[in-house]
C-alpha cells in the first residue's frame, strides 16, 4: 500500500519518473550489449574493457569521444527546441550535410583571402545554410499544412545526393582516387587544445556552454514557454496569444541552424575535407539522444556523451574481435523503444493508481 | 521473341513503371484504409525494411523465394502489431511510435545483415539465385506492345488490379462507411456500437501483411539482394501517395503509377547514357518529385478528422 501512496505523490514529479525511465532504458540497453557480446562469444570483461578503452580510456579516445559528442549534442539541442514545440523535424541529417557542404565551400574558395575571419565566417555561413534547409519544410508546414515528417525526410535524401554529386564532380580532389574534396586550408582547422589530439576549443566550449544556454531559453524565457504551450496544444497556444506560425518557423529554423553548425564542426574539426563518410546517421542518432535525454539539454548532453562513447567503443571492439559492426545502431534503437515505452508505462500506471486510491 | 533493340523505349518504360509501382501501391493502399480509420502509421518504412530483410534471409537460407515472401509478409504483421501496442496500449503518440519503430528497424536490419554476411568476409552482399520473376501469360503476351507492357509482367504486378478492386469494394461498402466514421468521430462511432479498437487492430494486421509484402517484393523480386536502408524512403513516399490520392483508392493507384513511372525513368535514363547528367540528379528525382507534388496537390483533400489521434474511451 505504501508504495502506491508513494506513486501518487510521484504524480507531481513526473519529471523524476521520466529521468528514471531514461536510466532504466540505458540499463536495459547495456544488458543487451553484454548479452550480444556473450552471443558473439567474446570474453565479457575483455569486451567491456575494450569498449571503455575505445571510448574514455585513453587521451586520444577521450578527445575523439568528446568531438563526436559535440556534434551529436548540437544536433539534439536543436531537436529539443523543435520537438518541444511539437514540430517533428527528422531532417537534422540533411541540415547537417548542408552545413558541412557550406563550410567546405567557404573554406576552399575563400581560404587564402580571409585569414583569421575564415573560421567564424565559415561557421556563420553553414549555420545560415542549415537554417535555410530547415526553413523550407517549416514554410511548407505553416503555409500549406504539409506534414513536416515527409518533407524533412525527403530533403535528407536530396542533401545526400547533393553531397554525393559534389564529391564526385565539382569539388572532387583531382589527385585523389576516392570521392572526396581536397583538404581545407590549414588556417581553417579549428585550434586544437593539445596539438596531437583532434579535440578543439570550439567544440569543447560549445559542448559545455550551449546546454545551460538552451536550458535558460527553455525554462526562463517567454519564447521557451510559448514553445512548451505550443507543444502541448496548438489551440491553447492560439488562445494564449502566441503567434503559432512564427513560433513553429523559429523552432525548426533554430534546429536547422544548430545542425548546420554541427556539420561545420565535422568538417573543420574532424575530417578536414568533404567526403561521403561524414554521413553517419547523426540526424537519427540525434532523435534518439533527444528522447533518451528527456527533451532536456543536460539530459541530451549526458546522452550524447554516452552515445558517442558507445559508438567509438563498440567500433573499436568490433574491429578488434572481428564481429559485425552495427551493435551501436541496434542499441540506439533499443534505447529509443524502451525509453518511450517505459515513460508512458509509468504515466499509465500513475494515472491508474491515482484514480484507484484517490488524490 | 523480339530483341530489345527493336522495341520502343516507351514500351519498356511503361512496363517498368507498372512493375516498380507494385511495392509502392501495396504499401499505399493499406495505409489509405488505416489512415481512414484515423491511425497515422509512420512505421511503414521500418516494416518494409524488416520484412525485406526477413524475406532475403529466408530466401537465402531455403532457396525458396515464395517461402521468403510469405515469412517476410508475416513479419510485417508482427511489427505492425507492435506498433499498435505502442500507441494504443502504452499511449505513445502515433508519430513518435512510428518514427521510433523506423529508427529501431534500421538499426536492427543493419546489425542482423552484418551478422549474417559476416564482418571479415567481403562486404558485397550475396545475390539471390532464386527470385520471383516474370510470368508471361500464354497467347496474350504475344500481342505487340500491350503484351509486353501488361502480360509479361512480374507475378506481383498482376495482383495490382485485384487489390485495387478489393479495396475499392471495401471503401464503398458498409464496412468502409464504418471505418470512415471511426476516422472522423471515434467517440460517436463507439457510441453507435462500432468497436473502434477491433476495427483498427484488424486494419493494422491487414496493413502489416501488405506492407510486409511490399518490403519482401523489394528483395525477392526487384533488387534480388539486401542493402542497408534498401527501402530508401519508399515507406514515406507511400504515405505521400495517400495524401496525393486524397484517400481515394483509384486516385491513390494513379499517383502510385506516376511514381512508378518516375522510378522507371530513373532506371532507364541511366541506361540511355546521358553522361552529361550526373546520376545523383536522376536518383534524387523521386524525392524532389514528392516535395513538388505535395506542394502542388497536397492540400486539395481534407484528411480524416481524427488522423493521428489515439482514441481512448472515457470511463
Amino acid at each position: 500500500m505504501k508504495v502506491f501512496f508513494k506513486i501518487i505523490k510521484w504524480r507531481e514529479k513526473l519529471g523524476v519518473l521520466n529521468v528514471l525511465a531514461s536510466i532504466l532504458a540505458v540499463g536495459i540497453g547495456m544488458a543487451i550489449l553484454v548479452l550480444s557480446l556473450y552471443m558473439c562469444q567474446i570474453n565479457i570483461s575483455l569486451g567491456l574493457q575494450t569498449i571503455y578503452a575505445g571510448s574514455l580510456g585513453r587521451y586520444n579516445s577521450i578527445s575523439e569521444t568528446l568531438l563526436r559528442a559535440t556534434i551529436l549534442a548540437l544536433i539534439s539541442y536543436g531537436l529539443i527546441i523543435s520537438f518541444t514545440a511539437g514540430v517533428w523535424n527528422i531532417g537534422a541529417e540533411g541540415q547537417y550535410i548542408m552545413g558541412a557542404i557550406a563550410s567546405t565551400i567557404v573554406c576552399l574558395t575563400l581560404g587564402n583571402i580571409l585569414g583569421y575571419f575564415l573560421i567564424p565566417l565559415a561557421m556563420i555561413i553553414s549555420v545560415i545554410i542549415g537554417a535555410a534547409w530547415a526553413l523550407i519544410p517549416g514554410l511548407l508546414l505553416v503555409k500549406l499544412n504539409i506534414n513536416e515528417v515527409l518533407t524533412t525526410l525527403m530533403m535528407n535524401y536530396i542533401a545526400q545526393y547533393i553531397l554525393s554529386w559534389l564529391v564526385t564532380g565539382p569539388l572532387q580532389d583531382k589527385t585523389s582516387m576516392f570521392p572526396e574534396s581536397p583538404y581545407i586550408p590549414k588556417q581553417a582547422f579549428l585550434p586544437r587544445i593539445i596539438p596531437i589530439y583532434r579535440l578543439n576549443y570550439v567544440s569543447l566550449i560549445l559542448l559545455i556552454l550551449l546546454a545551460p544556454l538552451i536550458h535558460i531559453v527553455l525554462g526562463k524565457t517567454w519564447f521557451g514557454l510559448s514553445l512548451k504551450i505550443l507543444g502541448s496544444s496548438k489551440r491553447t497556444a492560439r488562445y494564449a496569444g502566441i503567434n503559432v506560425n512564427r513560433t513553429i518557423i523559429i523552432s525548426i529554423v533554430i534546429s536547422g541552424a544548430l545542425a548546420g553548425l554541427a556539420g561545420a564542426l565535422e568538417i573543420m574539426g574532424v575530417q578536414y575535407k568533404l567526403r561521403p563518410g561524414i554521413v553517419q546517421g547523426y540526424g537519427y542518432t540525434g532523435i534518439v539522444i533527444t528522447l533518451v535525454g528527456n527533451l532536456h539539454p543536460y539530459g541530451a548532453l549526458l546522452a550524447s556523451v554516452l552515445m558517442a562513447s558507445l559508438i567509438n567503443g563498440i567500433s573499436e571492439t568490433c574491429q578488434l574481435f572481428q564481429i559485425p559492426i552495427g551493435l551501436a545502431q541496434i542499441l540506439q534503437g533499443i534505447f529509443l523503444i524502451t525509453v518511450i515505452s517505459l515513460r508512458f508505462l509509468f504515466r499509465f500506471l500513475i494515472e491508474k493508481y491515482s484514480k484507484v486510491y484517490g488524490e | 521473341m523480339v530483341s530489345k533493340m527493336e522495341i520502343p523505349f516507351l514500351v519498356y518504360l511503361f512496363k517498368d513503371a507498372i512493375w516498380l509501382m507494385t511495392p509502392l501501391f501495396f504499401a499505399a493502399i493499406s495505409e489509405m484504409l488505416v489512415e481512414k480509420s484515423g491511425v497515422l502509421n509512420l512505421s511503414l518504412e521500418g516494416i518494409m525494411l524488416i520484412s525485406a530483410f526477413t524475406a532475403f534471409a529466408i530466401t537465402l537460407q531455403f532457396q525458396n523465394p515464395y517461402l521468403g515472401f510469405l515469412i517476410g509478409s508475416l513479419s510485417g504483421i508482427l511489427i505492425n502489431i507492435f506498433f499498435y501496442v505502442l500507441f494504443q496500449l502504452i499511449g505513445i503518440s502515433q508519430t513518435l511510435a512510428g518514427l521510433s519503430l523506423t529508427i529501431f528497424a534500421s538499426g536492427l536490419t543493419f546489425f542482423l545483415f552484418r551478422m549474417m554476411i559476416g564482418y571479415a568476409i567481403s562486404p558485397t552482399p550475396p545475390l539471390l539465385k532464386n527470385t520471383i520473376g516474370e510470368l508471361a501469360i500464354p497467347y496474350l503476351s504475344d500481342l505487340p506492345f500491350i503484351g509486353i507492357i501488361f502480360f509479361r509482367q512480374n507475378l506481383f504486378a498482376y495482383l495490382l488490379i485485384p487489390l485495387l478492386f478489393f479495396f475499392y469494394i471495401i471503401d464503398n461498402s458498409q464496412i468502409g462507411l464504418k471505418i470512415k466514421t471511426i476516422g472522423e468521430e471515434p467517440a460517436m462511432a463507439d457510441s453507435l456500437g462500432i468497436d473502434v479498437y477491433k476495427y483498427r487492430l484488424i486494419l493494422i494486421i491487414i496493413q502489416g501483411f501488405l506492407c510486409g509484402a511490399a518490403g519482401s517484393i523489394l528483395t525477392t523480386s526487384i533488387y534480388n539482394t539486401f542493402l542497408d536502408n534498401i527501402t530508401a524512403g519508399l515507406g514515406f513516399i507511400a504515405i505521400t501517395m495517400v495524401i496525393l490520392g486524397g484517400w481515394n483508392p483509384i486516385k491513390t493507384f494513379i499517383s502510385c503509377f506516376l511514381f512508378g513511372f518516375i522510378y522507371a525513368l530513373q532506371f532507364r535514363i541511366q541506361m540511355l547514357g546521358f553522361t552529361w547528367l550526373p546520376y545523383q540528379f536522376t536518383l534524387s528525382l523521386p524525392y524532389v518529385a514528392t516535395i513538388i507534388f505535395l506542394v502542388l496537390f497536397g492540400r486539395r483533400y481534407k484528411p480524416p478528422s481524427s488522423l493521428g489521434k489515439t482514441y481512448k474511451r472515457i470511463k
